[in-house]
């Protein structure tokens, strides 16, 4: 006997896929994470271009985490120029990032996965009971675009980062501005880690390999060595030798593993893992209140680490502005060298790894670049895997929103990655 | 406390042609119309930005184009619930439709005084191609648009022409 279930969409995630659960009695046959969203040839298209252009080029991948492209593109050509930002100019990239990782993780945990924990279909249904949660959290999420429009130019696709820094560093006066509302949203943030904390979490653990960039003093954003909780520990430039992506039948969009172990996840989880004693001591003692311990292998928990994540970004903000000093020149001069350069940087979904290998004039002769989605796929795939057995005891509504929570708990974004998903259950 | 502003939103994309209609709606109101006092004029090309035109106000019109299989250029006056009757995009982080934003942005006023909200709709062709000019049947009608939200704002017409 066959039985399929077929859900036609699954919402609340970037990009085109479709997701098969395939069942053989009781038993999980197979589990795919298609994605179908057409290549996207970025990396082709960097060829031949100049440097300067590849920051704002390669944001055009995603318009919720330009920032992050912009960040990986502009450390990747220095590195390959042999220059290193500092200072001012790399304060001012943090808080750049503060900002994007405000209201991307915002736009999540708000508008996307709150309601799979409170029990609405989309925000907008949630909205209707939790007006002051949802108020709050585009508030919050406002505060996070507010930075980026102030020190990028424009909130989505900021226009004023370039290789060796920026185009004009922002006056004192207009980031001191950002405070009152910055110091609002860390108080907000503060109430959302205990509302987040009271949510019911499904029970869930998984041997995750998890794997972010660790850096001696700081919570990562743009620098660091890339780390894992089974033993990686690697210069950025070694990710080659460490990682491969592997091309799979059913996906547009490449499967990123490490090199003779599989399957890994990045992002806020692995970040939080990994960087615990980095954090800020209002997030350690946020994360304490809440019962929040690491390692967490849940990742039904990865929204409370990305609530303290933006806690972590707001209050960083606070300090990089309390302490600004403007500096000297808006950017470094950048010498010609012919030479291979990587950046990899925390996205607010994970690692975002570029390469690009430079000519003696400037331009782009080879590019590559590795986006958090494809390297959290195969995790998805298994995690859906480990929960189809509970899916397959579940009336049909139940098991697809169990699935569709359990994508969403990687806060995916498959436009990244090479838009909607579909999600089939066969079962037979 | 509600803003006694009515406010007018053209929702649009100038370089997707006739998708700028409503935003080519507005344009002419503004350059071209007296309009009572206490109104103001909106333009976005983000849908999701509508949460916070809506936020705060008591009464809306947004403006915007429609594909459908009527004739390009017909005018549709629209009360909130009947958008359901055109395609939606998902509701994703990389952008929220016009239904959804306006559906988020009246369940957050649900806990006041509630915002009375109507759409224009410019009927289109869906958009081929990038172009900063509409079509000649989608320009036509603008005037009619125009004065359509003129009525509406007089309270001359307070139901919805669908």
């Amino acid at each position: 006997m066959t039985r399929t279930i077929r859900v036609d969409c699954l919402t609340r995630v970037e990009g085109e896929g479709a997701l098969t659960i395939r069942f053989t009695g009781d038993r999980v046959s197979e589990v795919r994470l298609r994605i179908f969203e057409p290549p996207r040839f970025f990396e082709g298209l960097l060829r031949g271009r100049a440097r300067e252009e590849a920051p704002d080029i390669t944001a055009r991948i995603c318009g919720i985490c330009p920032v992050a492209y912009q960040m990986s593109a502009c450390h990747a050509i220095e590195d390959a120029a042999g220059v290193r930002v500092t200072g001012a100019l790399r304060a001012l990239r943090r808080l750049l990032y503060c900002g994007e990782w405000i209201s991307s993780h915002c736009l999540h945990m708000f508008m996307l996965h709150a309601p799979d924990f409170l029990g609405y279909p989309d925000a907008i249904s949630m909205a209707q009971d939790h007006a002051g949660l949802v108020r709050r959290g585009l508030r919050m999420k406002q505060a996070g675009n507010t930075i980026m429009s102030t020190i990028g130019g424009r909130e989505i696709h900021p226009v004023n980062v370039k290789p060796g820094g920026f185009y004009r560093t922002p006056a004192t006066g207009e980031l001191r501005a950002l405070l009152p509302e910055l110091t609002w949203a860390r108080d907000a943030a503060l109430e959302t880690v205990a509302d987040i904390a009271r949510f019911e979490f499904p029970e869930f653990e998984r041997d995750y390999e998890f794997v972010a960039l660790r850096h001696p003093q700081e919570y990562p954003f743009c620098e660091g060595r890339i780390v894992s909780s089974k033993g990686l520990d690697i210069d950025i430039h070694d990710f080659d030798s460490a990682f491969q992506e592997e091309q799979v039948a059913h996906s547009t969009a490449l499967h990123a593993v490490i090199r003779g172990r599989g399957a890994y996840v990045c992002g806020p989880l692995a970040r939080i893992n990994l960087n615990f004693n980095r954090l800020r001591p209002v997030v350690r003692e946020a994360a304490e209140r809440a019962g929040f311990g690491v390692p967490c292998r849940n990742p039904f928990r990865s929204i409370l680490a990305r609530s303290l994540e933006v806690l972590q970004a707001i209050d960083e903000a606070i300090a990089i502005i309390g302490s600004w000093t403007p500096p000297v020149q808006a950017a470094l001069e950048l010498p010609h060298t012919p030479a291979t350069g990587y950046g990899c940087t925390e996205a607010p979904r994970g690692i975002l790894m570029h390469r690009y290998e430079v000519d003696g004039d400037g331009l782009i002769r080879d590019a590559r670049i590795v986006p958090p989605t494809s390297q959290n796929q195969k995790s998805i795939e298994l995690d859906l895997l480990r929960i189809a057995g509970r899916l397959a005891g579940m009336p049909h509504e139940q098991a697809v929103w169990l699935a569709e929570q359990t994508v969403r708990n990687y806060d995916p974004c498959i436009s990244c990655a090479t838009h909607f998903l579909k999600l089939d259950i066969e079962r037979g | 406390m509600k803003s006694a502003a009515t406010r007018v939103i053209g929702v649009g994309q100038p370089a997707a042609g006739d998708d700028g209609a409503g935003i080519a709606v507005v344009r002419a109101l503004r350059e071209g119309y007296w309009l009572p006092s206490g109104v103001e004029i909106h333009e976005t090309t983000d849908p999701g930005q509508l949460i916070d035109l809506l936020d705060g106000i008591r009464r809306a019109i947004v403006v915007d184009a429609l594909v459908s299989d009527e004739r390009p250029g017909t005018i549709r006056c629209l009360a909130p619930d009947q958008l359901s009757r055109y395609p939606r995009a998902p509701f994703s982080c990389h952008g929220m439709g016009v239904a959804e934003a306006i559906g988020l942005a009246r369940a957050l006023a649900a806990d006041g005084a509630g915002i009375d909200i109507r759409i224009v709709g410019v009927t289109i062709k869906p958009p081929a191609g990038y172009s900063c000019a509409l079509s000649s049947s989608v320009a036509a009608a603008l005037p009619l648009a125009a004065s359509l939200i003129l009525e509406l704002l007089a309270g001359e017409n307070t139901g919805t022409c669908a």
